[in-house]
């Protein structure tokens, strides 16, 4: 044995020496680098900020110009896009009156100090709304060369607005995020389609979330010292001042935001997910099989959690620890290890809740309420469901740095399909209230309505019609990859998003490098799949109308034949049924939806004959099936795709059975019995 | 002694089973032209569909919705056909009140229908008068409420986070209490108009109103202990019904059967509730009414 180990040890240091996840990149392209100082006034709401910037030209173009993004500028006035589109009205929170929120760049120079402020113009390329100021361009002297770089002071002051749309302040609680001016996104020739190279910088909608370039960013935070801070990434230095604050480094590479907090009530929770303890060997095994990847690919990394909780929901941080180290495990065995050192998740304040379910790199917002903290509402799980989803951004969102201004279902849609796959192995339902269970996936199917054939996934998310940018974003996609999945099978699919993450990592795709990477995974072709359910408006909902079958008749009266006449009487002829017993079943299937994909149904017969499957195909938008055999259909089921908007209609029996209308008949009666009784009967 | 009154009337209600089972089946009539056309369409929408058995497992708040969803579904006729049971319910109620009084108060003669029936046509212009007046006491009071509620939104934004809860669980509690104390005030003022025999139905209701401010315990703590057997007995029929999920066709009938005679109880909670409402009010009012109380609570007794 001796030997043997010796031969095979050093093999099996190198293995588990081996960095995890070799087939992901280690490091993301550093386009930009931020190195930001900013100093909170508590009292005013208002940061102060200075700001070096280094952009690299990632293309083959000589690039004139810098466009940024002034988000706050979104909450300036009734004037901006933002407040146009969104009536002050977002995410069910309402944005406080005369609670306003702006950006002032005071300075902008070169490194050399040549003044660029004069050359500074607002623009609004996606409305033309000359009031509003959420995007900037900088001409600048010297154009920067392909390869070339280009270096930038900014001074700043931010009014941060009353919490609303993902950040602000609400007493002392501070969620400070698209604080600071933003580089947008230089995209070269042929990257996500484009035809010449130029700037993706939108204007900040009420329906829109961002878009960003990797780099790495180092944040000096001062802030009073009563405050609990957190931030994006490791803290590499605390400095206490000697104005009664203190001084909070932080540093991240490898991500395209930075968002960071401030309240002196947080209480600290910290935890570390452990790749060894929290995964078990099997788990590893069966994940590697699974995404059909070496063991050694599959192997996660230890992240320290830091959840910052509010003092009254204390009972609940195992719960979001859990959660969040739950996202950690399954994203990561499916997608591809957490690359980060840290996880930061942020509780906001009482009555801050427009900051929470909100992912920036490496620090996410949940959001709970006190009622959630004991029997029998900690059965809602809420806070889980918000961790695990906001968690997963960091996969789709993050790592893969896709357009959310144009292609919002490439991190929301594939997030929310992605949460409810953590969400069904982690959890059994998501609300179990008094025997009443709720899934997670139910939620979309009950959004999912023929009040959606309007709209098409891929539009940018300005431009859905009014009402339909959180269906089509979020439900629609999860429910077409969903379906994707019934049509591929569990593996196929688990390796598809496997292979398009690993690709993208820290890389900005678009929607058809993803049709790409799932026709080959899959070895077939399905830009027709994406072209019906991503890609148009319409809505699938495959019916199967009418099963029945009755007994074949012979034909009766005077017969003439080969053998010559023969009279068949109708009694000859029941007799005949009756000792043959031949049934002529009919099965009828109708497209009711645009949405036309091949579909395998299933025929069940009696008698124990075994059942049939046949293809209803795309091109039909009806079919009729006859059978003429001794055993009767007694059903025809259409294969379940949770994009389908009826299940009800996709299988049909011949033979009614009223239990499950007459229980819930009777229940119904009894509700209304109850209220009429409330009215004094 | 509102306890006692409370059970002493819910005993009475018990020996009323005849009558409680009218009111059951007045109860029944109403909800079922609301109920009829969804289960309709939920046994064309089920019955055939083997995805529809799933709800024999319980309910699927996504698999329901998709039930209601469908062609034909009544749900958008649903809010008008309950606004039409509600407003009939409301025109019943003052019938059936004036129905179950005279058995109660022990006038009129003959078998059970037909004292009810003399009953409910002899007092329903006053009953429904004052069913108006309390309508309109109920919206002056809705209207002083919403006012009211309106002012406290600026405690809302607190610090101390449970304070949007306590606000609401208080809003609710203030609407409930003024809710039944109108609708108290109203069974009251309809027992003196009956016990009276009297026709002013406006007056009547303002002085039992008066009478539910001036005597807040007895009169609205026999209705308390009332709601308290009602809600328990519901508990139960909730923590049964948690634990159990009747699929087979026996099953579903039981259930059935239970639930009706849970009605048919709540029906004899409410006749006991008028019971005890004749003996508060004999005690609280005074004397002429009372002769004619007593008088009705020596036929009860006797009968």
């Amino acid at each position: 044995v001796a030997p043997l180990l010796r031969a095979t040890l050093p093999l099996l240091l190198l293995a588990l020496a081996a960095p995890a996840s070799a087939a992901l990149p280690e490091r993301a392209p550093e386009v930009v680098d931020y190195d930001i100082q900013v100093r909170l006034d508590p009292s005013e709401k208002r940061l102060l900020g200075r700001e070096r910037v280094v952009w690299r030209n990632p293309s083959q173009d000589t690039v004139p110009d810098l466009w940024f993004h002034l988000y706050l500028n979104a909450f300036k006035s009734t004037r901006t896009t933002f407040y146009r589109e969104s009536g002050g009205r977002l995410r069910r929170d309402d944005m406080a009156t005369d609670g306003w929120g702006y950006t002032d760049v005071t300075s902008l120079k070169l490194a050399d100090g040549t003044d660029l402020l004069k050359s500074m113009t607002y623009e609004a390329p996606d409305d033309g709304n000359g009031d509003d100021q959420t995007v900037a361009r900088v001409v600048l002297p010297r154009p920067v060369p392909p390869g070339g770089s280009v270096t930038l002071d900014i001074e700043w002051t931010a009014q941060l607005p009353v919490v609303f749309a993902r950040t602000g302040y609400k007493r002392d609680f501070f969620m400070v995020g698209q604080w600071f001016p933003k580089l947008g996104v230089y995209e070269p020739a042929g990257r996500r389609g484009r035809a010449a190279g130029g700037w993706n910088c939108h204007q900040f909608h009420a329906n829109s979330e961002f878009y960003a370039d990797y780099g790495r960013f180092r944040v000096e935070i001062t802030v009073p010292s009563r405050f609990v801070v957190g931030a994006t990434g490791p803290r590499v230095e605390t400095r206490p001042g000697t104005d009664g604050t203190t001084t909070y480094v932080h540093e991240q590479r490898d991500v395209h935001d930075f968002a960071w907090t401030a309240d002196p009530k947080f209480v600290e929770v910290k935890d570390t997910f452990s790749a060894e303890r929290d995964v078990t060997p099997a788990e590893y095994a069966a994940a590697a099989e699974l995404v059909d990847r070496p063991l050694a690919e599959v192997k996660l990394r230890d992240v320290a959690i830091t959840l910052l909780i509010q003092p009254n929901h204390l009972p609940q941080a195992r719960r979001h620890v859990q959660a969040a180290k739950n996202g950690i495990k399954w994203y990561g065995l499916w997608y591809g290890a957490y690359p980060y050192p840290t996880l930061t998740i942020v509780d906001p304040a009482p009555g801050a809740l427009g900051a929470g379910g909100m992912e920036y790199p490496t620090l996410i917002t949940a959001g709970t309420s006190f009622l959630f903290n004991r029997w029998p509402l900690d059965r809602i799980r809420l806070p889980e469901e918000v961790t695990i989803h906001e968690f997963g951004h960091q996969f789709w969102y993050g790592m893969v740095g896709t357009n959310e201004f144009e292609e919002s279902w490439l991190d929301e849609g594939f997030n929310t399909y992605s949460t409810h796959k953590v969400d069904a192995v982690s959890y059994p339902a998501m609300m179990e209230l008094f025997g009443f269970r709720f899934f997670a996936y139910e939620e979309e199917r009950m959004g999912n309505g023929v009040e959606r054939r309007f709209d098409r996934v891929r539009t940018p998310s300005w431009g859905y019609s009014p009402g339909q940018y959180g269906f089509n974003s979020y439900s629609r996609p999860s429910l077409a990859l969903g379906t994707l999945e019934a049509t591929l099978g569990q593996t196929t699919m688990a390796r598809v998003m496997r292979t398009y993450h690993e690709r993208f990592r820290f890389g900005h795709p678009s929607s058809d490098d993803f049709y790409a990477v799932a026709s080959e995974v899959a070895g077939r072709d399905l830009r027709d799949f994406f072209r019906q359910v991503i890609e148009s408006p319409g809505v699938l909902d495959d019916a199967v109308t009418e099963v029945e079958s009755v007994r074949v008749r012979p034909d009766r009266g005077v017969l003439e034949g080969p053998e010559g006449r023969r009279t068949v009487t109708s009694k000859d002829a029941d007799q005949a049924a009756k000792d043959g017993a031949l049934y002529r079943s009919t099965v009828q299937l109708r497209r009711l939806g645009e949405v036309a994909l091949p579909v395998e149904v299933t025929l069940r017969f009696d008698g124990g004959a075994p059942p049939e499957k046949r293809v209803f195909e795309p091109g039909a938008r009806w079919a009729r099936w006859r059978y003429e055999r001794k055993e009767r259909v007694v059903s025809a089921e259409i294969a379940p795709r949770p994009l389908d908007l009826d299940r009800l209609n996709d299988a049909r029996r011949a033979e009614p059975d009223g239990r499950a209308a007459t229980r819930w008949s009777a229940s119904l009666l009894f509700l209304v019995q109850q209220a009429i009784a409330f009215l004094g009967m | 002694m509102f306890l006692k009154d409370a059970l002493r009337g819910i005993a009475r209600g018990f020996r009323k089973r005849r009558l409680a089972a009218l009111l059951w089946l007045l109860n029944l009539l109403l909800a079922l032209p609301v109920v009829l056309p969804v289960a309709a369409h939920l046994r064309r929408q089920l019955a055939f569909s083997p995805a529809g058995d799933a709800l024999l497992g319980g309910f699927s708040a996504s698999l329901f919705q998709e039930a209601m969803r469908a062609p034909q579904s009544p749900s958008r006729a649903i809010p008008l056909l309950f606004a039409t049971m509600a407003a009939l319910a409301l025109l019943v109620n003052a019938l059936s009140a004036g129905g179950v009084l005279a058995v109660l108060q022990g006038t009129g003669e003959g078998p059970l229908l037909r004292r009810f029936g003399q009953g409910a046509g002899r007092f329903f212009g006053r009953f429904l008068r004052a069913g108006l007046a309390a309508g309109l006491v109920g919206g002056i009071l809705v209207a002083i409420l919403g006012v009211l509620f309106g002012a406290s939104e600026r405690f809302e934004d607190s610090a101390w986070e449970p304070m949007r809860l306590v606000l609401f669980l208080g809003r609710v509690a203030i609407a409930g209490l003024v809710l039944v104390a109108v609708l108290t005030a109203l069974d009251y003022a309809r027992i003196a108009l009956a016990a009276e025999d009297s026709h002013g139905a406006v007056g009547a209701y303002f002085r039992a109103l008066a009478m539910v401010v001036r005597h807040p315990v007895a009169t609205l703590g026999a209705w308390a202990v009332n709601a308290a057997v009602v809600a328990g007995v519901m508990t139960l029929y909730a923590g049964l019904t948690r634990n159990w999920t009747p699929s087979t066709g026996a099953a579903i009938l039981l259930l059935v059967v239970l639930q009706q005679l849970l009605m048919w109880f709540r029906a004899i909670v409410r006749v006991g509730l008028w019971s005890t409402e004749i003996d508060v009010l004999a005690r609280l009012l005074p004397a002429p009414a009372r002769v004619a109380d007593d008088a009705a609570l020596e036929t009860i007794a006797a009968s």
